[in-house]
């Protein structure tokens, strides 16, 4: 693949890049980090995308490879340069606060429960979620169940409804 | 609240960014280095390879520079080692190309493990090999050197340069240990957690 048209097609689907970088990094730098790795590692896996797998597939397990196996070297540094993304839950809407409370729960979750659930939302079946992270769809459906309730339990910590 | 019901609402604040990046801003990251595991890996073992590659141009150097017959077995045989290391280090530099993040998570995770730990066994193995191994051979060549007239076997001075090559040794097994577990030690340990979890079930 040409660097243009793998420019083009990373460009399209940086959302994806963008959805692992907030989950995988607390702050900008470690985000900004984390974005030039995947789109490093990417340009050096491209020759190995056939093209019988969709680009956001591919690009996916890519990413995850990439967030789940990085490691920086100053974790502790920038306390006060963490970015906060558009936190709407001060505007007390209580959609919003639940989902902030179950995005600060899935942030507590470990790397690989991470990657659970974002493919888990993506939609991908419990067999394309296997087969990206290497595991049977069998050990998919009984970790899913785990951090659905882990995250259940979590989010409670977070958010308290009003009765 | 389940996971199931804010779906979409999560999927929008994950994706949530300032500002979108332009085909530039990724066509300049293309021309940044990777900080990745590997690439780390990589370069230790280039650095292992030049060394050892100097190494061997000075063995080579002294060999032609010098025409003293311990000298000559001596560089000789400690230049066949260094060619002997620059292989082991280049084969391993060879499969740190087979890790591609585009496989299987487990796998490539499994991978890097594997990866690590031979990178580790083989520093290990090479460097505690060499050191005694000169100090014996040193220590036979000096005493066969033919331009010398023979001495009886003085078995105490034997006994004494015997433990303090134990020492030395021993010594510098616990600091190789020490530096390879400070490198990738902690990285090894995380790895296998992952893998760990990945076999929970």
């Amino acid at each position: 693949m040409q660097e243009q048209e793998f420019v083009g097609l990373l460009n399209r689907h940086q959302n994806i890049i963008h959805k692992i970088c907030n989950v995988y990094m607390e702050d900008v730098a470690g985000r900004e980090d984390l974005f030039q790795e995947i789109t490093l590692q990417a340009w050096k896996a491209v020759n190995n995308f056939r093209g019988d797998a969709r680009f956001s597939t591919w690009l996916y397990r890519v990413a995850l490879n990439t967030a789940i196996t990085f490691f920086r070297k100053q974790k502790r540094r920038l306390r006060t340069e963490t970015a906060e993304l558009p936190d709407s839950a001060e505007e007390h809407d209580p959609v919003e606060e639940q989902v902030a409370a179950m995005h600060k729960a899935i942030a507590a979750l470990s790397k690989i429960d991470k990657a659970l659930v974002m493919l888990y939302l993506e939609d991908y079946s419990y067999k394309d979620i296997g087969e990206m992270l290497g595991i049977t769809a069998n050990n998919v459906a009984v970790k899913m169940n785990r951090v659905k309730a882990k995250l259940k339990e979590e989010t409670l910590k977070y958010y308290q409804p009003a009765n | 609240m389940e996971l199931d019901e804010l779906k979409q609402a999560l999927n929008q604040r994950m994706a949530a960014v300032p500002a979108q990046r332009s085909e530039k801003d990724i066509e300049s990251l293309l021309e940044s280095d990777t900080v990745s595991l590997v690439q780390k890996l990589r370069r230790s073992i280039w650095l292992e390879m030049l060394v050892s590659v100097a190494f061997t141009l000075f063995c080579a150097a002294m060999l032609l520079l010098d025409d003293t017959w311990v000298y000559n077995v001596y560089f000789s045989i400690i230049g066949v080692v260094g060619i002997a290391f620059v292989i082991v280090l280049y084969l391993l530099l060879r499969k740190t190309a087979t890790v591609s993040a585009s496989t299987p998570v487990k796998q490539n995770v499994e991978s890097l493990v594997a990866l690590l730990k031979e990178y580790m066994r083989r520093y290990l193995q090479l460097t505690l090999l060499l050191m005694p191994a000169c100090f014996v051979f040193t220590a036979w060549l000096s005493y066969n050197d033919p331009g010398k007239v023979p001495k009886p076997v003085d078995w105490e001075t034997i006994g004494y340069l015997s433990a303090g090559l134990l020492v030395v040794v021993v010594g510098f097994y616990y600091f190789t240990r020490w530096y390879l577990w400070k490198m990738y030690g902690g990285y090894v340990r995380q790895l296998e957690r992952i893998v760990h979890e990945f076999d929970e079930s």
